[in-house]
């Protein structure tokens, strides 16, 4: 009469502690993502694992290579997302191609690689799958999402599929370079948002914006065409979509404000080359859809490729060096690692803060 | 009465309490087959989440599944199937009542999904799929669902074909059995491919409503396309780095069954554009340009059909002119769900 009692309560208690183990509240394990942009190919990461380091190679692509040595100097654990064009897992790009990566350690599947040519929705469940990757495989539960260009779009979606999914992963910030909140300037002037005449005459805008329309005919999937006031703005906009979602997560945008014109379109100029400052800091998208903001602007192109690009335009001599762009750029780097650190009370200080 | 009791009962509980929260333990217990008929709607409509027993208002003018899958639906669940329609919204956001006005309203529905469980149907392709396969996931972990045949109407067939690869890319513990798409645009649709300047107004031939359509594209995409409409055309679709190859081996073992309408005839018109069913020609239909490495074994039908209830109305003719409402094009569709477990061992082609 009383062993059956007892031994059953040990089988009991044995199996209820096998069920808790996924429902136990773990360590916090935190960890910045770095997501990439529009077109970008991206290798995935990890804080101890990144590929090649030979000379003429990124150890993390030519997106995210400083900022995650920057990031990981400053003793935060980061992981850099993978991010393909067009659709399959990430294949090493071509060696002389513009900042190549190769010998990385581990290729993840296409289910979790952003296809970075493509719908901003379809990326964030992409991304939003690869975070559910890293709590299960690396034990993260909460991440600090650093997204360059259209990456911080992704970023978004994908934190709204978090939420939504009630994911077991906690998004902390997210930090934001030359993303275009409200569209970019080449997507706009692709749909005939902006004109050759915004350009003011200046040769490099009116040189790539020129160019960009045929690279878009040729290999863009659906990306440009969201980088629109008509997708992302207004009533029944993209953005307005998203109420809700960013609430509690402190948001820094950081814009780039290389090239200028006098007198140009204010939602245009300043602009990072693709990224105007009015649209980096989101000014068409209400404090209902971003509760908590804080802006930065530097005289910044949006990256090392539109460096490359300036240079080759206009013949610039001396050259302009990486430090000209955002996402290598000390002072750049320092911001974003400021918004990391700063995410867990940047909510008690004031919204809106250098945003105007 | 006693305290073994209590306890047995008690572990009973916790082992429950295990099994719905773990994986579904592939090795002990294999859980029973419970097969399920999901249908997927098309571009730019809007259907409701119906289940096997609750559906929304049905008569007075409303239908039960709005105006895509009322009539299959019915009909597969009078042969005996269990039938789910997939939740599909035009816009932002879990599925809305449409006007009372529109063709073929719902209303008084049963409590509809979440956005995320949502197929957004002016929307990107992949988007859309991975939006399915949480649905079937949620039919899973729901119903019980372990099995599903997807039928999907004009763009539902690329929805389909989309979750088919999310689920199994993440090793999803269901099982799709069969894959039948009615007027699907698999090598994209007529108007979207002029409206990217794929085809001339003169593929037409001169004919009225193939002109209507074309010309009054652009309005529509202005209203409502969130990217669809791009996705619908050849160059989006076809071609080696295109979406189709994309799909790598997603539909191995599975077999394909391809419903076209062929109302509208042009003699000595591209055999790429006509006929058609008003929107998307018989050769995209067929899936004519994917190859059998992208799917391997497929059987295609075809009939003088309208490609949507809309067209219908439009021209004045009864609503079993269109393919999703024709007793012929739903007695296939019911066919080819009964003969998916054998399909696999007959030809692949018949009737192509």
């Amino acid at each position: 009469m009383r062993k059956l009692p007892i031994l059953a309560l040990l089988i009991a208690a044995a199996l209820l502690a096998g069920c808790s183990s996924d429902s136990d509240d773990q360590a916090v394990s935190r960890a910045v993502v770095i997501m990439s942009g529009g077109a970008a190919v991206s290798p995935f990461t990890t804080p101890t694992q990144a590929c090649s380091s030979e000379e003429g190679f990124l150890s993390a692509g030519n997106t995210d290579t400083a900022l995650r040595d920057f990031l990981l100097a400053e003793g935060k654990q980061v992981y850099t997302a993978p991010a393909m064009v067009p659709w399959g897992p990430v294949a090493e790009p071509d060696p002389t191609s513009f900042g190549p990566f190769k010998d990385c350690p581990v290729v993840l599947p296409e289910s979790m690689t952003v296809m970075s040519a493509g719908d901003i929705d379809a990326a964030g469940e992409k991304l939003a799958r690869f975070v559910n990757y890293l709590h299960t495989e690396y034990g993260v539960t909460d991440v600090d999402f650093v997204g360059h260009s259209n990456g911080g779009l992704f970023s978004r979606a994908a934190t709204r599929i978090l939420k939504q999914t009630d994911a077991p992963v906690t998004v902390r910030s997210i930090t934001m370079l030359g993303t275009p909140n409200d569209g970019s300037v080449p997507g706009s002037y692709t749909w005939g948002e902006f004109q050759k005449a915004d350009c003011r005459g200046v040769v490099f805008c009116e040189t790539f914006n020129e160019n960009w329309l045929e690279y878009a005919a040729q290999n863009d999937l659906g990306l440009n065409r969201e980088d629109t006031f008509k997708y992302l703005d207004g009533q029944s906009g993209w953005n307005n979509a998203q109420e809700g979602y960013l609430d509690g997560i402190p948001v820094t945008l950081l814009g780039g404000a290389a090239f200028t014109a006098d007198g140009g379109n204010p939602t245009m100029w300043p602009n990072d080359g693709i990224t105007s400052r009015y649209s980096a800091w989101a000014a068409g998208v209400s404090d209902a859809v971003i509760p908590w903001r804080a802006c930065w602007v530097g005289p910044l192109t949006h990256s090392i490729f539109v460096t490359d690009a300036y240079n080759q335009t206009v013949g610039a001599n001396p050259p302009w060096d990486r430090q000209t762009a955002l996402t290598w750029n000390s002072d750049a780097l320092a911001r974003v690692n400021r918004a990391i650190d700063e995410s867990d009370s940047a909510l008690q200080t004031p919204n809106r803060e250098g945003c105007s | 009465m006693n305290r073994i009791a209590v306890v047995v009962a008690f572990l009973a509980m916790a082992l429950a309490g295990c099994s719905s929260s773990g994986s579904s333990g592939e090795g002990q217990n294999a859980p029973k087959t419970n097969r399920a008929v999901v249908l997927v709607t098309g571009g730019a409509l809007v259907t409701p989440f119906t289940t096997p027993d609750q559906a929304c208002q049905d008569g007075d003018g409303f239908l039960a599944a709005g105006n895509t899958y009322t009539a299959l639906r019915s009909f597969l669940l009078s042969q005996g199937k269990q039938v789910y329609t997939a939740p599909a919204m035009s816009d932002w956001g879990p599925v809305k009542e449409p006007a009372p006005d529109s063709i073929g309203p719902f209303k008084d529905c049963p409590p509809q999904l979440p956005e995320s469980l949502t197929v957004l149907t002016t929307g990107d392709l992949n988007a859309g799929g991975e939006r399915l396969a949480r649905f079937v996931t949620y039919l899973h972990d729901e119903f019980g669902v372990t099995d599903v045949d997807l039928v999907g109407h004009s763009n539902g067939g690329l929805w389909s074909r989309s979750a088919i690869k999310v689920l199994k890319d993440t090793n999803s513990p269901i099982t799709v059995r069969s894959l039948t798409t009615l007027g699907t645009p698999h090598d994209g649709a007529i108007p979207p491919r002029f409206y990217a300047g794929e085809i001339p107004l003169s593929s037409c031939l001169g004919q009225a409503f193939c002109e209507e359509r074309l010309q009054g594209w652009a309005e529509l995409v202005q209203m409502l396309d969130k990217g669809l409409s791009a996705q619908d055309t050849v160059r989006y679709l076809s071609g080696a780095d295109g979406w189709n190859s994309a799909q790598g081996s997603a539909l191995d073992g599975i077999p394909v069954t391809l419903l076209a309408g062929t109302y509208f005839t042009a003699s000595g018109g591209d055999p790429v554009l006509w006929p058609s069913d008003g929107t998307v020609a018989r050769y995209s239909a067929l899936a004519s340009d994917v190859s059998d490495a992208v799917m391997p074994w497929r059987t295609c039908w075809e009939a003088p059909l309208l490609h949507w209830v809309g067209y219908s109305v439009e021209l004045g003719v009864p609503w079993t002119q269109s393919i999703t409402d024709n007793p012929d094009a739903l007695a296939r569709v019911n066919r080819a769900i009964d003969e998916a477990d054998t399909a696999l061992q007959g030809s692949t082609r018949q009737g192509c």
